[in-house]
């Protein structure tokens, strides 16, 4: 049984090396660091990255448990296809560029089409005792699939000099440039995790089934409302800055399962400083491996996650 | 009845594209008295219990926990007095006992869910009431159908609650455990907790249970003591002439058994017979 003080030292076994990671990250690179390269680009790169890797570790820990479905992550929804949509769409059409605050004219499109792909998602998912958790798993997949379709239609349809353009924005990366867009990612990423977070003690329910999850007092279509709105709308915020990042949030939350168990009041917060951790980690590799270039940090997820995600399944049990 | 726990007041139900109906039923559980549901498949037993646990709304009628309308009240609150055992729970995760017991405890508790003194003194009593206090350490995966289903009771149970409803308990256990989940159910009314169960075991029901409820085709036809309900008459009405009625032999409670007469064993003895 999980006492505050097992839950405070499991979480501080986490947040130490986590730490370490992110705190050593900004000096990985090329050998003249300047302070200005620091301050400017490493530090928020560093930011944006374990706030991306992190949520994507959240979401995909939640939506593991309630669609039942171990092989869930925040690109199940089809919430990210439709992003990539929006993206493609605003780099084909430059001539409808807008921007407000923070958020360029991409990020502005892409959040669009997370938003159309949400809203879309929810209405074929939507009964009237909740959302059904296997119609939100067939409509995600189903969406992203004609996404990804008319994501080919558009490059199709482009001038090959924009395909580079949009090539480099689907595969994934945190090439930033200052604090401009870790603002970005703020307005939605935090209310998406809020949510997720005020879910914490109901979801090892969830995993014992639906009927025993309301028998023992959880209301079980709040919570299935709140991890599909709050998943989608950090989903949203990360994909619409960073483009897709495969992987962290399938991987990290098992790999979380097997080194601590199953207690998600454990589950969710490690794994929000793990997959932050390893996303940092990946871009810090990423800018070394094939220096003075950039590997897109997407790539490395796979890459370095892949096997060890193996090893870890092979190793236990 | 002077105050009952539970009351099913002349509740109907009807399943979306189905020409399927629960009707009109009326039953009620008080304290310390075990209510069988018994009837063939598709007779609405099942249902009849969901919306016992207020899992589902009744399309008419409705339900009374403790005098109050179930649909008035929040899940937490129903679930502080009305433990809900569906039928074959799995996990999805292999969580060990004691943590499978302690998730009882949601309904009391407040915030991140973390366990008082007072919290794990229930938790320890629910284990030992369930006889799976030797293993509490062991994952879900590591135990047999029947210590499984005593620890997802022991759950249900730690939410402390004053009516208990069963869905079909011992469908996947062998006799022994059979028996012993339902001597379980006994003490835990001689405690004072009133237990609905549905079950398809007509003999279990029989020896166990104070009162027995028969559906058919989503109407209540037959209640009242096991030996007013279990009836040769009412047993063919049911489930045809494929079933004999006999008595038990120590406590002389009525019992059914399947009705030979299909001749195959018969074929079979004269077979060798003439061999």
């Amino acid at each position: 049984m999980l006492s505050p003080r097992r839950c405070a030292l499991t979480l501080a076994a986490y947040l130490v090396p986590c730490l370490a990671v992110v705190c050593a990250a900004p000096f990985v690179g090329s050998a003249a660091t300047t302070p200005e390269i620091l301050w400017m680009l490493r530090v928020p790169r560093v930011a944006l990255g374990f706030l991306a890797g992190g949520a994507l570790a959240l979401a995909g820990a939640a939506l593991q448990v309630v669609l039942r479905n171990p092989l869930a992550e925040p690109y199940t929804l089809g919430v990210a296809s439709g992003g990539a949509l929006g993206a493609v769409v605003a780099i084909m059409l430059p001539g409808l560029a807008v921007a407000i605050g923070p958020l360029s004219s991409v990020q502005l499109f892409s959040l669009a089409g997370c938003g159309l792909a949400l809203g879309l998602i929810y209405v074929l998912a939507r009964r009237p005792q909740g959302i059904s958790m296997s119609m939100l798993l067939l409509a995600g997949v189903t969406i992203g699939i004609l996404c990804g379709a008319l994501i080919m239609l558009v490059r199709f349809l482009a001038k090959p000099t924009i395909l580079v353009a949009m090539e480099r924005w689907v595969m994934g990366g945190l090439d930033v440039f200052g604090y401009r867009d870790l603002a970005a990612l703020l307005p939605f990423l935090l209310p998406g995790l809020g949510l997720l977070a005020l879910q914490l003690p109901s979801l090892d329910h969830l995993s014992l089934g639906e009927e025993m999850a309301a028998g023992h007092g959880v209301d079980v279509a709040a919570v299935h409302r709140e991890v599909f709105l709050g998943a989608g709308l950090a989903t949203a915020a990360v994909v619409s800055v960073t483009g897709p990042i495969g992987f962290v949030g399938l991987i990290v939350p098992h790999t979380v399962r097997r080194l601590s168990g199953f207690d998600h009041r454990i589950v969710l917060p490690a794994s929000f400083l793990l997959g932050g951790a390893f996303l940092v980690a990946c871009d810090a590799a990423a800018r070394v491996v094939v220096a003075p270039a950039e590997m897109p940090a997407g790539i490395l997820t796979a890459l370095v996650g892949g096997p060890v995600f193996i090893h870890i399944l092979l190793k236990r049990k | 009845m002077p105050d009952p726990l539970l009351q099913f007041d002349a509740v109907a139900y009807q399943y979306p594209d189905s020409a399927w109906r629960l009707e009109g039923v009326s039953l009620a559980v008080g304290a310390g008295e075990v209510l069988a549901i018994i009837g063939p498949n598709g007779s609405g037993k099942s249902t009849l219990l969901r919306i016992g646990a207020g899992v589902l709304r009744p399309r008419a009628g409705q339900v009374l926990l403790g005098g109050r309308d179930l649909t008035r009240l929040a899940r937490r609150e129903i679930a502080r007095s009305l433990g809900y055992l569906p039928q074959q729970v799995r996990s999805d995760f292999d969580y060990r006992v004691e943590e499978v017991v302690a998730m009882g405890r949601f309904p009391h508790l407040a915030g991140a869910g973390f366990l008082s003194a007072a919290d794990r003194a229930v938790v320890d009593r629910c284990l030992a009431e369930t006889e799976t206090a030797d293993y509490r350490q062991r994952p879900l995966s590591h135990l047999s159908g029947g210590e499984r289903q005593r620890a997802f009771l022991a759950s249900v149970l730690a939410q402390e609650p004053r009516v208990l409803l069963l869905d079909e308990p011992t469908a996947a256990l062998d006799l022994h455990h059979q028996v012993r989940f339902f001597r379980l159910v006994r003490r835990l009314a001689e405690q004072g907790i009133g237990v609905v169960v549905v079950t398809h075991d007509v003999n279990l029901a029989s020896l166990y249970c104070d009162r027995v409820a028969l559906l058919r085709a989503g109407r209540l036809v037959e209640h009242g003591d096991p030996e007013a309900v279990l009836r040769a008459d009412v047993l063919q009405a049911t489930y045809g002439s494929d079933v004999l009625l006999s008595s038990h032999p120590a406590t002389g409670r009525p019992i059914v058994l399947p009705a030979a007469g299909g001749g195959e064993i018969e074929n079979r003895k004269s077979k060798i017979e003439n061999a």
